[in-house]
């Protein structure tokens, strides 16, 4: 029987090495050795988190130590107690062993209800520490149904393992507030609210890495991400008000964070010649600012709360469709900005699901708004470059629902803006497609839109039918938008007749055959005449050598993947010029059409 | 395609008893009843910060929303479009601690797609709303409460519904007041950011950019947007007034937007905004230069140069060179070192030897006292132009800096052991030191300890660019560099 603190250690230090369980926990839960147990706290902890990783291997021992901890947790000082843990979870590396010590964290946690806020601040700061350095799932790029193949990357099961218990040791924290009864409430008014932010903070963290980066698609596959999500959504419903507010205020707190550093900064210039006790000063004061909240955090917060067909009491239902969409703009373009197609996904379902909301021809005066051109901006860096062929037509399909949503004046100034600010061809050539619907739309109304007709439709179509290049141009190149432009004015002779001329296109037909069919024409010719003699070199074999050696020199770009021009042989080079002819063929043919109706005399019309 | 026929099969409120049709276009979209009457007196207005409480019910009586179960008063900005138009129109008309039901058609509401999943398409809603307090909007940039606006009469809706952007020619009727006494009643038209040329203080300025035509408001201006320490002698307004204006916006016509506009027309409104700002800079009215100059860069900046080429390629460059350096000269006034690094690394990516670029930079890199940085800036400025004597001059303050940095560190990190080595090397050192200030003073006959105190002031830069500037007449510390 030990009779000091000396002895005790020990007999149990012995009893660590020899690798005695038993006994060990025998002396542990002996009631009458529990003085023993505190007075030693920091000796033991040290010792039996050193065991309990030795042991990972082996379960039946870990279980041992396990509870010999959970044992200390229940008797010892829990200040001192929380040190010692928080000391131990900040060596571990992340596996089994930290989640064992979470348990005993949250009981000594407990046993400390007076000065909790301050501990429970830095047990989540240690916990934040390894959630930080969880690896984040590789990007696959999967699409439809591959997307279930998620859920079986090790990155993401160990991620959810993780936060699951964490979540589960957030528990008694929360109940403790929900619990509480309005007048408890009032009474520790500052406690509850220091305790909730701190937690709200958290949260948020988490949803900044590692949640922002998993797949929280609804699907029939059960998904512990999901679960995860709901969970810390649950969470913030019981401890948060109002969820807009709540976002407000981080967004004012992040602004505040910022001026101060400056603030701190610029003073610390205004001194020349700081000695080192005024800039330790200042450096504490940098380190006193509060922490910012990850904007991609509340980026994703905003995902999950408007971007699914879910409904949270705490959202109110007051806000116009068309305030949302715009407020949540910034936070599409922070998403869309990022790399990784979990993310950019987020940001295309997020911007559809604003736009559901709103009635057509609803939508105003947003072309004038910065926040607005940034992300049409990032939409078209995705629908041009995004690897995922699914999330580059989910954000194509954004646009036509967008211009339904807008009015016809935002329609038109959308139109012409997007046609000035893209050069991508087959964009520009979409653009168009969209230009037509727009102006078919327009006609079908009782009475026509003034930005679809006369003085205003012609700025536009001054844009659409125009060849910078004049005849040098590269039409293979460019031949997405020249169809696009041929196709439209096809559609507009046709069906606004000269006779009618409700659009007043005809009033164009003498500019446009000037600046655009004139010199497409001679194009076509010059481009015809080219692929001819090219056609021929390649049945005699003397294009090849010129191909080999731009193949060698030149890498092409797709996506992020610089390919290499394949070899070609003599007949794939047929093809390809074979193909070029066809486009050239396509054009004129249309260009035909076009130049027909547009002589035909008015009387043979019907 | 879409049909918006608000007429057909959307149905309508049946009024009870008590409700009253308080919707602006009278067409039944829009009831009140009052349950507590209010404390009277002023109503909220257009940009009001605006906090409530409420309950809202379909007319099953189902609840689908309230602020009251969350325990967290609701929060928005009225007349903004931040809210349904119900709420909009609705809570515009309550006093401080009216309650009362606002009944809204769904047009007034929700409309055709409702608010899935918990409002279904097409419903009438009903909201049980509590009135507790409003406050005026802040128009500033900053946010810093130094032009608080209410309005007095809304604009009527329009279609195009625009607010004047700096640079537009704006027609305004304003009564400006000071303690409650009418000081100047004017109808005016003017370029909205140039109001200082028609003794109008800035932070009218701002109010204007964010109203509509026919709109009426009244701003409490503080005194950092009005007068300044300066007052105005014209007006008798002594110095740090706080002002109240009223203003109404009769017409204004916005300059074309950027993205509307070609290069060579960009360029061209770039060089006229240029020279406005520098006519203010003159004058020293540093915030409307500065955003003058900020206009300059924004019709520029990111422009596709396809096709520019020549003379139009040199203007162009030209132009937004001297965009970047001059908002670089304001924001080192501002102390806006960040802003002050971007805009000269910008200029130097235009032109990579440019000596006020560099010289510019020197300064920021100065004042966060990165002295090795901003020596090799003023170095550079010196390459551009030898005889640039503040160049030469805060080099050598650089390395002086640099030179003492050194030796401080020596001293705090040598050892015990080397304290005589160390009282040896600072002996050493401060004979180093004097001869590097015989070798500053070889090179300017003027030098002044005191310039060491901290940087420059920017009208002697300004002199060393030959730009003008008003010549200060003393400073205080001795003789004034002469202008070369």
């Amino acid at each position: 029987m030990a009779t000091t603190n000396e002895q005790f250690f020990a007999k149990i230090k012995q009893l660590l090495e020899d690798g005695n369980g038993i006994d060990l926990k025998k002396e542990l839960f002996d009631e009458t050795n529990a003085k023993f147990v505190t007075s030693v706290t920091w000796d033991l902890i040290p010792e039996l988190c050193q065991k309990l990783n030795d042991a990972a291997e082996n379960q039946e021992i870990f279980e041992i130590y396990e509870d010999a901890i959970i044992r200390c947790a229940n008797v010892c000082n829990p200040k001192e107690m929380l040190l010692a843990l928080l000391e131990q979870a900040d060596m571990l590396t992340f596996t089994k062993n930290f989640k064992a010590l979470l348990y005993p964290i949250q009981i000594t946690l407990l046993r400390l209800p007076a000065k909790r806020q301050h501990s429970l601040d830095i047990t989540l700061e240690t916990i934040y520490g390894h959630i930080k350095q969880l690896d984040i799932p590789e990007d696959y790029v999967l699409e439809g149904d591959e997307k279930a193949l998620n859920i079986l990357d090790p990155n993401v099961i160990m991620i959810c393992e993780i936060l699951d218990e964490v979540l589960n040791f957030l528990k008694p924290f929360v109940e403790e507030i929900s619990e509480m009864t309005s007048k408890e409430r009032l009474e520790n008014e500052a406690k509850v609210i220091h305790t909730c932010n701190s937690l709200t903070l958290f949260l948020f963290k988490i949803l900044a890495h590692p949640i922002v980066f998993l797949d929280l698609t609804d699907s029939e596959v059960k998904s512990q991400a999901r679960d995860c999500v709901n969970e810390i959504m649950r969470i913030l419903t019981t401890i948060q008000g109002d969820f807009h507010k709540l976002v407000r205020k981080f967004e004012d707190h992040n602004t505040q964070v910022s001026v101060r550093r400056h603030e701190i900064e610029t003073a610390r210039k205004d001194k020349p010649f700081p000695n080192m006790e005024d800039c330790d000063e200042m450096d504490d004061e940098l380190l006193d600012l509060e922490e910012q909240v990850p904007s991609i955090g509340l980026a994703c917060f905003q995902y999950i709360v408007h971007g699914q067909c879910l409904h949270y009491t705490n959202m109110p239902s007051i806000f116009r469709p068309e305030f949302l969409f715009e407020f949540n703009l910034k936070y599409v373009s922070e998403l869309l900005k990022r790399k990784e197609t979990t993310i950019i996904a987020k940001a295309v379902a997020l911007v559809k699901h604003l736009l559901l909301r709103i009635d057509d021809t609803s939508l105003s005066g947003l072309i004038q708004k910065e926040s607005f051109r940034g992300f049409f901006a990032d939409l078209s860096t995705i629908i041009i470059h995004c690897p995922s062929k699914e999330i580059r037509q989910k954000a194509v399909s954004l646009l036509p629902l967008f211009l339904q949503k807008l009015n016809w004046q935002g329609r038109y100034q959308f139109i012409l803006y997007s046609l000035k600010k893209t050069s991508h061809v087959g964009l520009l050539g979409y653009m168009t497609t969209l230009l037509k619907d727009q102006i078919n739309a327009s006609l079908k109304l009782p009475v026509q839109s003034e930005f679809f007709c006369g003085p205003k439709l012609a700025v536009i179509l001054k844009f659409v039918f125009e060849l910078k290049e004049g005849v040098p141009t590269d039409l293979l190149d460019q031949s997405d938008r020249i169809m696009g432009a041929l196709n439209l004015l096809r559609y507009l002779i046709i069906r606004d007749p000269k006779t009618k001329n409700t659009t007043g296109v005809w009033d164009m037909v003498p500019h446009i055959q000037d600046t655009f069919s004139k010199t497409l024409r001679s194009a076509l010719e010059i481009s015809r005449a080219h692929f001819k003699l090219e056609e021929d070199r390649a049945k005699n074999g003397e294009l090849l050598q010129d191909w080999q050696a731009i193949a060698e020199k030149g890498t092409v770009t797709v996506g992020d993947n610089p390919l290499m021009l394949p070899n070609m042989s003599p007949q794939e080079q047929l093809r390809v010029i074979k193909s070029a002819i066809f486009t050239i063929d396509l054009m004129e043919s249309i260009l035909c059409r076009v130049n027909e109706v547009i002589d035909q005399k008015p009387i043979i019309q019907t | 395609m879409e049909q918006n026929d608000a007429a057909s099969g959307i149905p309508e409120i049946s009024p009870t008893e008590g409700m009253v049709d308080i919707s602006k276009a009278q067409d039944g979209g829009l009831y009140k009843q009052i349950l507590v009457e209010g404390a009277g007196g002023r109503r909220p207005g257009t940009g009001n910060k605006v906090e409530v409480h409420y309950v809202g019910r379909l007319l099953s009586g189902d609840k689908f929303d309230s602020s009251r179960d969350r325990n967290d008063p609701f929060v928005f900005t009225l007349g903004k479009g931040q809210v349904i138009k119900g709420w909009d129109e609705g809570v515009a008309t309550m006093a401080i601690g009216e309650i009362a039901i606002l009944t809204c058609r769904s047009d007034y509401a929700y409309g055709a797609s409702g608010s899935p999943p918990t409002i279904p398409p097409n419903s009438i809603l009903k909201f049980e709303v509590e009135l507790i307090s409003f406050k005026g909007d802040d128009v500033t940039d900053k946010k810093d409460g130094g032009v608080m606006k209410s309005t007095l009469r809304d604009a009527p809706n329009r279609e195009d519904d625009d607010t004047p952007r700096m640079g537009a020619q704006v027609k305004v009727k304003i009564i400006g007041y000071y303690n409650d006494q009418a000081f100047d009643t004017r109808e005016l038209s003017f370029i909205l950011g140039e109001g200082s040329q028609h003794n109008i203080p800035w932070g009218v300025d701002l109010a204007i950019s964010s109203m509509k035509v026919d709109e009426r408001c009244r701003v409490v201006i503080k005194p950092e947007y009005g007068f300044r320490e300066a007052g105005n002698p014209e007006f008798k307004i002594p110095a740090n007034a706080e002002l109240d204006y009223e203003i109404e916006l009769i017409s204004m016509e916005n300059a074309k937007e950027n993205w509307e506009m070609s290069t060579e027309e960009k360029v061209q409104q770039a060089i006229i905004v240029k020279e406005k700002g520098t006519g203010f800079l003159k004058k020293g009215s540093l915030e409307a230069a500065y955003s003058h100059y900020l206009r300059v860069i924004k019709y520029l900046e990111d422009e596709s140069l396809e096709g520019v080429t020549g003379d139009k390629l040199a203007d162009y460059n030209k132009t937004l060179l001297a965009g970047y350096l001059n908002c670089a000269h304001c924001e080192l006034k501002f102390s806006d070192h960040p802003a002050v690094l971007e805009h000269c690394n910008k200029a130097l990516d235009i032109d990579k030897d440019n000596e006020k670029a560099h010289f510019r930079r020197g300064e920021a890199y100065f004042a966060l006292q990165d002295y090795e940085i901003a020596k090799k800036d003023y170095d550079a400025a010196l390459r551009a132009n030898p005889s640039n004597k503040q160049a030469i001059r805060k080099a050598a303050q650089c390395q002086q800096h640099i030179t003492k940095e050194k030796n401080r560190q020596k001293s705090l990190y040598g050892g015990m052991f080397e304290k005589f080595a160390k009282k040896e090397e600072q002996k050493n050192a401060a004979l180093d030191l004097d001869r590097e200030k015989n070798c500053v003073f070889e090179t300017i006959d003027d030098w002044d300890n005191s310039m060491a105190d901290g940087m420059m002031p920017l009208e002697q830069e300004c002199a060393a660019f030959g730009e003008a500037m008003p010549p200060r007449r003393t400073n205080g510390n001795g003789p004034v560099t002469p202008i070369d």
